[in-house]
Parts: C-alpha cells; structure tokens; sequence
C-alpha cells in the first residue's frame, strides 16, 4: 500500500491547498474553523483527513468545491485544483470544476439523491447534462455503472427509488453517479459512518479499487484512524482546525510525530489488546485561537515555550511532517505509547 | 463535592430583569388596555348617545376621534369595546387552548381516544371556518353567549391537531423511555416529560389565535351574529365606517389602530414566550 | 464476584406488524427476536454485538421492561417479569438504561440537576432533605463537577450528557445496567473516558453491565461474555475471544475482520463478507446467514442450526463451524482472564 506514490517526484498534485483560512462569520464573534491549513494530494492517491468533531474536516473539504456555509468564509490561502486556482470562482467556474475534475460523496447519500426520482432517472441526468444523449447508450452506461460499483441486478435496481435501497447500496449509487464523468478527484466527506461494519469494508474496497482502477485520487474524511488505515496512503491529522501531522499511513500510524496523533491512537480500544482502562486524552480542544500550540494544554509532553510559541507543520522523516517543537525528542516515546497502547 | 453545592444566587428581582423584552413591552401594552378598558368608560361620554346634529364630525377639540353617522363619539365608542374585545379573545382562547391541549396530548398517548378524536376532528375541519362558526350561531341564534358557545365548539380544533402531532414526536424521543424505565407514573411522564415539550406550539397559536378570535367576533358583529347593536364593537364599528370611508375616515381607521395595538401587543408577547419556553434555543 | 445468574431469558421472541395496512392481506410480519436464550452472571459484563436491526435494542428494551416479549421468559433474580403488566418497583429499578443519543436522552426543559434529583424524589430512595447532597455525589461519581446541577442539557458537551444519563439510571441504585449503544456516538478521546466510567462503576459497584455495541474493539475491551446476533437470533455465544481467533461462526468471524483497526497493511484484496443483510421480514429460510456465508452447504437452507454448546461456556449455532486452532483459543483465553478480571 502506498507504494505507487512513496517517491514524492512520482505523481504530480492533483489538489494543493496552501495556508488556508477559513471563519464562520456572523456570530457573536467570528469561528474559525481552518487555521493555515497546507497539503497536497497526488494523482492516485487516497488522502485520509482525519479529526474529531468539530476539528473542520468538512469545512476543508467543502470548500475545495465551493460548498461552503453562506456564513463561511475563506479568509485567506490558496486551493488549486488540477492547477486552476479555485478560490474567488464564480458559479460558472465552480460548475466547470464540478463537471471537469472533482466529485463529492456524503455520509448521506439520502441528502444526494432525490427521492421523486427513480436511481436510474437520476444517472440518466447526471449523463444527460455530460452531454450523452442516446438513450439506449445511457441505458447501457448506466447499467455498466451499477454494476461496476458491485449493484447485483442493476437493470431492474434503476427503477428503484432511493428510499427503497439500503445504505450501502444507495452509497454504491452515490458513488457511481460521482464516478460518471470520470473525475480526477472525489472527496468524500464520512461516506461509511452511516454504515454497519461489513457493509463499510464492501464501500472502502470499492472506493479502494475504483482508485487503483482508473488513478483517481480521493480526499477522504472520517474520525475513524481504522478507516485511515485500511485504504488511505498518507493521512492529515486535524487539530482545532490546524494539521499538526501529516505523513505516510503507515509511519504515522506506527510512529507519530505528534503527541495528539499518538495521544489519539493509544485511546483506541483495539481487539486483542485489552487492558483494564484506556488512556484518554484529558480536558477538551480550545475554542478560541491560542496563542502556541493548540495541543499544549491537553499534551503530556508540553513544556512551557509550547503555550506561548506556535510550531509549524515541519518535515519530521522521510514522507512525515509534524507540528511540534519536541517531534525529534519524542520519536522513540511517541512510537512506544502507541505500540504498548 | 457536595460543599460545592452552587444553587444560582438569584436575586428577587432580577428574573423580571431577565425576561425578554418583547414580553414585557407587549404585557405592559395589553395591561394598558385593560385599564383603558376598565377605568376609560368612567371618563368617556356615553357611547350610545346619538346627536344627530353632529354627525360625520373630523377629530377635533369636542370629539377627539370625531363623530359617526349618528353623531356617537368615535373615541367613546372605541373605548366601551375595548372590553368587549378583549373579553372575547381571552375567553375565546383560553378553554379553547386548555381544552385542544388536553384533547391533543390524550389523542397523541391513547390509541382509541386517538382514533375517535381524529375523527370528530377531520368532521371539524372538514368545513370551511367561517362557515361553520356562522352556521353554529345562526343554529342557537344570534348573541354573544351563543358566539361562545360555536367559539368552543370549532376552536379546540387546531390546538388538538397541532399539540397531538407534537406529542408523537416527542414520544420518539428517548428522555421518555428513560422516564419510564425510571418508573414514573404514566401522569408524571405526561405532565414532567411530554406537556413542556409540546407545549410551546400551542402557546403561540394562542397568541396569534387572540387575534383571530377578536376578528372572528368582529366578523359575527358585523354581520348582525354577535354583538347586537348599538353596543359598540370593533368590528361593527369598521363595518360601519366602511359605508363612509371617504366622507368620514375616521370612522374606521381609529377602531382599525386599536385591532392593530392588541395584535401587536400580542405578536410580542408570543415572541417573548417562545424565547422563555426554549431554554435550548438561545 | 457474583454466583449464579441475575438475569436468565429463556425463548424470549419478539415480532412487529410492519408496511402498510391493507385490506385483505395481513401486514408484514418481522422477526425482530427469535428464541433468545441467554444467562447473564451477576456482577460480570456481557456484550452484545451485531450489525444494525439485528434486535440489540429491542432485547435491550425487553430487559428493562420497556417491550413486553411476545413469547418466552425474562427471570431477574430468579422471578419472572415477562407477563407481569406492570413490573415489581424493585425489579423495574434494579434494572436500567443508558440510551444511545445523548442529546435525545435528556429532557430539554430540565435542568440535569432536577433530571437527577427527580428520581430520588419520587422513588423515595433518601430522605429528602439528603436528596440534593445526593444528587451531588452522583454528579461527583459520573465525574461532574455538581456545580452543572443548574445547567440545561444543550449547555453540556456530548460527553457530559452521556455522564449524566449515567448518574441518572445510577440514582434508583440499579443491580444492572443495560448501556445501549452509550459510547457509540462519542468521539473516541471521550468514548475512552465514558468506557473507563462503565468499567470504575462495575468495579465499584459491583454492578452488572449489558453492553450493546456494533463496536467489537469496544465490546471485547469491556466484556466478559460476548453475545453475537445476527437477524434476530443469537449465532454464537462464548469469552470475548470469540472475537478473534476464537470465532466457531464464519458470521463473527467476518464481522471481527471488517473492523477497521489502526494498523497500516491490511488490506484484503475481498470484503470481509460480502453481500446485504437480507430482508428481516423475509429471512433466508434455514440459517439466516447463509445467503453471504462462504462455508454454505445445502443442509444451511433446510434446518437452522441451534445454538449449541462447542466448548466449555462457548455455544455457536452453525452446521459448519469454522476449525479453531486449540492453542489459539488458550493463548485468547489466558489474554482474557489476565486483564479484565482483576480477580479480587
Ligand atoms: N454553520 C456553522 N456556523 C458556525 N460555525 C460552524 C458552522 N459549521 C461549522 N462550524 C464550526 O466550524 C468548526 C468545524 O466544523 P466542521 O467542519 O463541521 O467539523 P467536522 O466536520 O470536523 O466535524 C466547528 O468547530 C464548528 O463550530
Ligand atoms: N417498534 C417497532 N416497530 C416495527 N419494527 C421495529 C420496531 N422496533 C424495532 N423494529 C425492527 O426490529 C428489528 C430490530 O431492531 P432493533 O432492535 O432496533 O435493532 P438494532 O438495535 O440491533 O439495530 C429491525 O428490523 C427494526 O426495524
Ligand atoms: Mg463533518
Ligand atoms: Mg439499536
């Protein structure tokens, strides 16, 4: 896993996000809920983004599309999709980004789909606005579509409504409609949290497999570092609205950088390592911007220039950059607290 | 722990200081007419003395409000029906608002109370409003007790439907398992768990209701159903002014001023209720 | 530790009318539990485990008195409760419910100060004047600090809502305590503080816990016993071992590796079981589960399998269970006992 994409001069980016900020205004004072957030996603790769609730994954990842919140608001940084710059688009623009390079999935595809209409209906105008206008070819296409994304029976499931599906299998649809006109990118915003354990397996393999199939990169969001884990080759860790890790799946999930990430993955419960308590992590994120690293309250590692200086994302390894003054210093403590658990 | 026992230090007069504003000026604004209602009559001339020779007189000195086509005083006349008025939305709304409640949470908690009330109910509402109401006085005959009497036959209505539909979401909700697994009296979980949380609907229908019924009895007024003149009304009052709109606008506009200063008062009111009846949305 | 069960269903069945009324045709009938058979010790931890509308909540419900079982038998402490129209106080409060949503479990309108004072009041459990010092102590042994008694439920974090259903089911003094789904919406940081709470009370306490969870890392970490069901039936049975290598069902097995764990290279080439759950108003005829079984044999589709003993304190209930290598269920054994038994 993640092999095709180590080298870091292998595949050019498909989507750069560069110091980007973004607020929900119009509150009492103003959310921020993106603070100089920068990463990269190549070609083929799927990029986990990974943070509890609240932490901004969905605000970051709506607005590479242009889906914001009317109350939010990209204050200031850079998202280049396929090289095309994407802040400050038009609704044309937008569209033509849409149509052209990116497609969205959401945790529920019951909000995506529309309910008067049958799943067939729905990927006919989905090819009709691609400009396909032989009907029995859209048939055809459709038909091919469903069954790519393992719909069993799919001529006669097209004339089903969307309420008449299960999850899984609406997720299925949601994503053969994403994968339609091809897109080079698909963010995925917790596409399997609505779902039961072995129905997501069936969607993240899918979506693994897709990606492998046609070199399609995804943005994948979720809480879950299982999920993570299972189908993603580098991971972002989210913080109060910040990176504070980054890196390759696998060394960040066996040897963070971050005390968070660590922090993070030590409170996991995990099968066949029971123990008679789990570690948390104590006391909540900060509201408000502070002025060090967000992180130093909680952190069992901080010192005191922690609360008043912030770090930056800096490389910390091959493939691995971390947020944190002491991610030299704590290499070998980090890697142990999470492999003892 | 325990020594930390922290009970809100309130003092006494800081929850009036605390109520929102909009229910404060709209119960000062209704308060103010039930003064002018009780104590104005003392003061004003007689509402139904005719004086045929100042008819149609514009506002002035004399006649603050001026004068109708049989020379009433206008303000006077505005005056006796305030309490007319305002005693027929209070007791239009309020057994017609505790009855469609307690109908509403029955029909929302008992399956067979539920089936016999939804249909009593679609026989209610299967006529228009309107008619149904003039068709229940026409019935009794005119006259005010009668105009209760249709009021409280039609009125409990959409309180029912409203508050029952109510009930059936919050019943869905788990606090009331949890109340039952506790074991609560199947009345406590009513009146503890299910009333506060329907309650808030109903409350503001009732405020937009008391509007409603005020020009309900206007309406039954002006059609010769309700108040019997000469006793002044509102309504009546419009309904007669309408006939000399141009010659004599006042006639109409000045009672039209004081529907609009109750609605208004009452519109506040139900804003600053809703704010006081949600803690959980602030 | 406890001797013998506290709690013992027997044949417990559950079905419900669902889809339209028509005239003519009776209404779709659904299955939601199908001859529960199950023995809970007291002062131990059981965990049930399945994917969504395979019954959790509804056996969950049937336990605390919520849903009257059509068939079978519901035995607290030796005394049936199952027919009785109204339960016995003491068994409807020695029996209680942490429910899934936080948000939805709590009376919006009701400072939790008096959500928890309320059951003090009414059941008489301390005298009254004692009644806020008590309400204070359970705030303090949920972990809240008892100056939240004034707050709203909106004005707490999810955390702090699941915090105080607990102290509120713990204020009628329960023997046992069924958590449906209780950590399942948290975040994990604060899912790990509401687990160590379950886990400090069960030790404390000595309470008995019923632990309903799709989450198998959660329930193998908390639980002593493990129960697997699969629409509407209890497949296998057995130490929380079952859960991995341990696992007789091809069911539990799959469910076991579908879960996403935090450890890079695992990917399979296949899901780990494949297909939908089948309708529940029309199950599979035979062994509901084998329609995506990768081991189905004729005989699946003829005869259920009953839930029977494999092993010393193991049942599993399939024609064709997977071999499970001796050593590898002693080695999980031994994990078992070392950690959540103290053994005191
Ligand atoms: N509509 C909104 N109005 C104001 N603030 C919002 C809104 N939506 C989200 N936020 C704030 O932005 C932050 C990030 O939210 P979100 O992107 O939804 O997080 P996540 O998807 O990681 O749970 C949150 O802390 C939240 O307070
Ligand atoms: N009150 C009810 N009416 C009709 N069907 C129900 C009712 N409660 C549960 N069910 C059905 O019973 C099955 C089991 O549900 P439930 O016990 O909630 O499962 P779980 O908690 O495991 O997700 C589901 O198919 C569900 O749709
Ligand atoms: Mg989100
Ligand atoms: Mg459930």
């Amino acid at each position: 896993m993640g092999k095709a994409v180590q080298n870091d001069t292998l595949a050019p980016p498909i989507l750069q996000v560069d110091g980007l900020n973004i607020e929900y205004q119009g509150g009492p004072h103003a959310a921020v809920a993106a603070r100089d957030v920068s990463f990269t996603i190549r070609r083929g790769e799927i990029f986990g983004l990974v943070g509890e609730t609240g932490s901004g994954k969905s605000t970051i990842l709506r607005s590479i599309i242009g889906l914001l919140h009317q109350k939010a608001k990209v204050v200031s940084g850079a998202i280049r999709v396929a090289g095309h710059e994407v802040t400050g688009l038009d609704q044309a623009g937008l569209s033509d980004l849409r149509r052209e390079h990116v497609a969205m999935i959401f945790q529920d595809p019951l909000r995506a789909l529309n309910p008067v209409m049958t799943i067939g209906a729905q990927l006919a105008e989905v090819m009709h606005a691609a400009g396909l206008r032989d009907r029995d070819a859209v048939q055809r296409l459709i038909v091919g579509a469903l069954e790519r994304v393992g719909v069993a029976d799919a001529a006669l499931r097209m004339r089903a409504y969307p309420h008449e599906l299960s999850g899984g299998l609406r997720q299925r649809v949601a994503i053969a409609a994403a994968m339609i006109r091809s897109p080079e990118l698909i963010l995925a915003d917790e596409p399997t949290t609505a779902l039961d354990v072995t129905i997501q397996d069936q969607i993240l393999t899918l979506l693994y497999d897709l990606c492998r199939d046609t070199g399609m990169s995804v943005l994948l969001v979720t809480h879950d570092l299982g999920v993570v884990a299972e189908i993603c080759d580098r991971v972002g860790v989210l913080y109060a609205g910040r990176l504070v890790e980054t890196g390759d799946v696998a060394r960040v999930l066996t040897a963070p950088s971050h005390p968070y990430t660590a922090a993070l993955l030590a409170s996991m419960p995990r099968i066949g390592e029971r123990q008679s308590r789990l570690r948390v992590i104590p006391g909540r994120p900060p509201e408000l911007s502070v002025p060090g690293c967000p992180f130093a309250p909680r952190c069992a590692y901080a010192l005191a220039e922690c609360g008043t200086i912030r770090p930056v994302l800096e490389p910390a390894g091959a493939d691995q950059a971390s947020a944190c003054w002491r991610r030299d210093q704590l290499r070998t403590c980090l890697a142990e607290e999470v492999s003892v658990g | 722990m325990s020594a930390a026992s922290i009970e809100r230090p309130v003092a006494p007069s800081a929850w009036i200081a605390r109520l929102p504003v909009p229910l404060v000026a709209g119960t000062v604004m209704i308060l103010l007419a039930v003064i002018v209602a009780t104590f104005g009559p003392m003061l004003a001339p007689d509402p139904l003395e005719l004086n045929l020779g100042a008819t149609l007189q514009a506002p002035g000195a004399g006649h603050w409000l001026g004068t109708d086509n049989f020379g009433r005083d206008v303000l006077a006349r505005i005056i006796a029906a305030t309490s007319v008025d305002l005693q027929f939305g209070f007791f239009s709304v309020l057994p017609t608002f505790v009855m469609g409640t307690a109908l509403g949470v029955l029909a929302g908690t008992n399956r067979w109370m539920d089936a016999v009330l939804m249909r009593v109910l679609d026989l209610v509402v299967a006529f228009p409003f309107y008619v149904l109401i003039i068709a229940i006085v026409a019935t009794l005959g005119p006259g005010v007790f009668n105009m209760y009497i249709a009021v409280m036959l039609v009125g409990w209505a959409s309180y029912a439907r409203l508050v029952r539909s109510e009930v059936l979401v919050v019943a869905k909700h788990q606090y009331i398992e949890a109340a039952r697994a506790l074991g609560f009296s199947s009345s406590r979980v009513l009146w503890r768990h299910v009333l506060p949380n329907v309650i808030v609907q109903p409350v503001l229908l009732a405020t937009t209701n008391f509007i409603a019924w005020i020009l309900v009895g206007s309406a039954l007024g002006f059609l010769g159903l309700g108040v019997q003149p000469p006793a002044p009304e509102w309504g009546v009052m419009i309904g007669e002014g309408r006939v000399y709109l141009y010659q004599a606008p006042w006639m109409a506009i000045f009672p039209g001023f004081a529907i609009f200063y109750v609605s208004f008062a009452a519109i506040l009111v139900g804003d600053g209720l809703s704010e006081v009846l949600r803690p959980d949305v602030s | 530790m406890g001797s013998g069960p506290i709690l013992q269903l027997s044949g417990v069945s559950k079905s419900f009318r669902v889809g339209p009324r028509t005239i003519g045709r009776p209404r779709a009938q659904l299955r939601a539990l199908d001859h529960i058979d199950l023995r809970v010790e007291a002062g131990k931890t059981l965990g049930i485990v399945g994917e969504s509308g395979c019954g959790k909540s509804t056996l969950a419900r049937i336990i605390v008195g919520l849903t009257r079982p059509d068939a079978g038998t519901v035995a607290y402490e030796g005394a049936d409760l199952s027919r009785a129209r109204r339960r016995p106080l003491a068994a409807a409060l020695g029996l209680q419910m942490v429910f899934q949503d936080p948000y939805s479990a709590l009376n919006p309108r009701m400072r939790i100060g008096d959500a928890i004072l309320e059951p003090l009041l009414v059941h008489q459990i301390v005298p009254r004047a004692e009644a806020p010092g008590e309400r204070d102590r359970l705030l303090d042994v949920v972990g809240l600090s008892p100056s939240l008694a004034s707050r709203y439920p909106h004005e707490l974090s999810g955390g702090q809502r699941q915090r105080v259903n607990i102290a509120r089911a713990l204020s009628v003094r329960p023997r046992l305590i069924v958590a449906d789904e209780a950590a399942s919406s948290l975040d994990v940081s604060v899912q790990g503080q509401i687990l160590n709470l379950f886990s400090d009370l069960r030790d404390q306490l000595g309470l008995t816990l019923i632990f309903v969870s799709h989450d198998l890392n959660v329930v193998d970490h908390l639980c002593d016993r493990v129960a697997v069901m699969y629409l509407g039936r209890i497949i296998e049975e057995g130490r929380p071992s079952i859960l991995r290598e341990g696992a007789l069902h091809h069911y539990t097995h799959g469910l076991a590796s579908a879960i996403p764990q935090p450890i890079p290279g695992r990917r399979r080439a296949q899901p780990a079981i494949s297909g939908e759950l089948p309708s529940p108003t029309n199950p599979p005829s035979g062994c509901h589960f084998r329609t995506r079984c990768p081991a189905r044999q004729p005989l699946c589709a003829e005869a259920s399998p009953p839930l029977n003993p494999a092993a010393p304190d193991h049942r599993v209930a399939c024609h064709f269970p997977r071999v499970s290598t001796p050593e590898a269920v002693g080695r999980n054994h031994a994990a078992d006992d070392l950690t959540v038994s103290p053994s005191s």
